[in-house]
């Protein structure tokens, strides 16, 4: 490992992996209008495509929770 | 039967089963190349929008921006970035505006990308039939063959990709400095070409920088702002030179519908096409996720999975997978490997096993991708042997296609006889495909997706187009899949009748003619300076 470059743990990379899935879940919940992305009319089935996307990447981060602190 | 005799047995029964997962995969490459040796002596549009990546070929050629202003005549801007165009341009120089060109480009993009493949997953295995099965498997794709020898832009795209992708794989390995900055610079090259190819490709570049993040978070950051700086540089000369229509056209009109049932139907069909593939791929993803580093080739596969959705865009279509499907064909043959590797370390009484799912997945994922003509002598033989339905040309897993047929000579006699009404009036022609004007030697009027886009997001104002219709300043309008903006399309219908229809590639062509009785609504364009919409762009005969 090079000096002065920290290493990105399984443990990070599921924190990160959590943010990201419950950040996708806020974005895609929040009315589409109000953050003003795209031109869809509010929840539908493309926020609801979101949401299962943004739990899975959240689920696929949780076991690397309890991992030690081996690189990603 | 002593254990020799039964290693020699099974080491025969994997060399045969492998041997005939090469021929069958190499039977695919042989249907690829008969299809683009059809494409390329076809000299019309096979698939829309083919024409106008020719014209914007042209167009760079001359020294001239194909980003402009879609408010005067001839109406016409490009929504892709120049590179491909580029590659083409000097090609259009020597032998004139002719489809082939594009079309041999992006097929030759295809087999570089299959030899990437087969290289990666090499490099990793050190098995040449492995490697050579994952590259072709990338050729056997549905979606490649589709798309791989058309006059688009998107496959010399993933190219430049899959390069930048096995240029940084296990770059922070090298303990050379210089080299690492060589290794890491040619990567921020390849993925510069890529971006400037087709503007999909920031899917690999977050995938590029989210694995250097993982391995090197400095050099991350580092080396990201670098290529923002140089492709933000390049971004503005290109609209400075364009007078802001570079991003006005690049960007801006390229947000587009959302169709969720486009995305649904294509995804399902991506993954029943490429399961195995698919699978494999995932679960070595997983693999690495839980019990080893993450490679660049698993962080490529998910990025590019999650790229996926915005084949639901309108206008999108299959090729928006074939980023996918290069990493998973990389990732199917590292897993195999890692599989028998598996199976050796903690099991050796099973490995035959996994030595025979090499050739056995490989033989299964082919029977997934089925696509060939079921005519003449070779391939006719060949559908009845496999017994696949009569009553048409060609015949393709996915079911119903608009592309994958090769074209053929009545399709090529339908272009020329629509092409003969454009030569048969002196005044501009407006068509829905580029081919027929250009065919004629006439300048290429409108880019009706790019229209319609732009019309959609308040940024078209149609007025002058619509006078040139309602003028009837056009000799004849061909229209295909009436793409133009509805201003446009309720001008044609009111100042313009109808006097045929032909079918090409399985496409019926309105030909449509000024109607004699018919009064404007509004007062003539200024005068034309001269340009009668003759010899536009030179003519587009290579008549194969």
């Amino acid at each position: 490992m090079p000096r002065g470059d920290f290493v990105i743990t399984k443990r990070m990379l599921g924190i990160a992996l959590i943010v990201a899935g419950l950040l996708i879940c806020t974005v895609m919940y929040l009315p589409v209008e109000r953050i003003g992305i795209g031109r869809s009319q509010g929840f539908g089935p493309v926020q609801q495509a979101g949401i299962v996307f943004g739990i899975i990447v959240a689920v696929l981060g949780v076991p690397l929770l309890f991992m030690d602190g081996r690189p990603a | 039967m002593s254990r020799e005799t039964s290693d020699s047995g099974i080491e025969t029964a994997v060399n045969v089963l492998i041997a005939l997962a090469l021929a069958i995969y190499l039977a695919y490459l042989a249907v690829y190349v008969n299809y683009a040796v059809a494409l390329f002596g076809f000299p019309f549009d096979y698939d829309q929008g083919e024409g106008f990546e020719l014209v914007d070929s042209i167009l760079l050629s001359r020294g001239e921006w194909p980003y402009r202003s879609v408010e005067e005549y001839p109406f016409y801007s490009s929504n892709y970035p120049p590179l491909f165009h580029i590659f083409a341009a000097p090609f259009v120089l020597v032998f004139g505006p002719r489809y082939w060109i594009g079309r041999a480009l992006s097929f030759l993009a295809t087999l570089i990308n299959a030899a990437l493949i087969g290289y990666a997953v090499w490099r990793e295995t050190r098995d040449r039939k492995l490697s050579a099965l994952s590259g072709l498997a990338f050729l056997a794709s549905n979606y490649v063959y589709h798309v791989g020898p058309l006059f688009r832009q998107h496959m010399t795209m993933v190219m430049f990709e899959t390069a930048a992708i096995v240029t940084i794989h296990r770059f922070d390995e090298i303990q050379s400095v210089i080299r690492r900055c060589k290794v890491i610079l040619l990567g921020l090259l390849l993925l510069l070409a890529a971006g400037y190819t087709k503007q999909l490709a920031v899917i690999t570049v977050a995938a590029f920088f989210g694995y250097m993040f993982l391995r090197r978070p400095k050099s991350a950051v580092v080396y990201g702002l670098i290529l923002a700086v140089v492709a933000g540089i390049i971004f503005i000369w290109i609209d400075l030179a364009t007078d802001g229509a570079w991003s006005l056209n690049i960007i801006t009109a390229n947000y587009n519908e959302y169709i969720v049932g486009q995305f649904l139907g294509l995804a399902r069909q991506w993954f029943l096409l490429h399961r195995v593939i698919l699978l494999l791929a995932a679960g070595l993803a997983l693999y690495e996720l839980y019990f080893d580093r993450l490679s660049v080739y698993s962080v490529w596969f998910a990025f590019a999975v999650a790229g996926n959705t915005l084949a639901g865009k309108w206008g999108a279509g299959e090729s928006y997978f074939a980023t996918s499907i290069a990493a998973a064909c990389i990732l199917a043959g590292i897993a195999l490997h890692k599989l028998i590797g598996l199976f050796e370390g903690k099991a050796r009484k099973f490995a035959w096993v996994a030595r025979f799912a090499v050739p056995i997945l490989f033989i299964i994922q082919a029977g997934y991708l089925v696509h060939m003509p079921t005519y003449g002598p070779i391939f006719g033989s060949l559908a009845d042997l496999l017994g696949l339905p009569d009553g048409g040309e060609y015949y393709d897993s996915v079911g119903y296609t608009q592309i994958g047929r090769p074209p053929t000579r009545a399709d090529t006699e339908a272009g020329v006889r629509i092409a003969g009404y454009i030569e048969s009036d002196p005044r501009p022609a407006m068509s829905e495909d580029a081919g027929f004007s250009i065919y004629a030697g006439r300048e290429v009027v409108g880019n009706p997706t790019q229209l319609l886009n732009l019309y959609n997001n308040g940024l078209f104002d149609p007025t002058e187009m619509v006078r040139w219709i309602d003028n009837q300043m056009f000799g004849v309008v061909i229209l295909r899949a009436q793409f133009y903006p509805p201003p446009v399309l309720d001008a044609i219908g009111a100042a313009y009748d109808e006097v045929a229809r032909i079918e090409m590639n399985g496409f019926e062509y309105i030909i449509m003619r000024p109607d004699p009785d018919y009064e404007p609504q509004v007062s003539p364009p200024e005068p034309m300076g001269g340009r009668s919409g003759r010899h536009g762009h030179g003519d587009g005969r290579d008549g194969g």
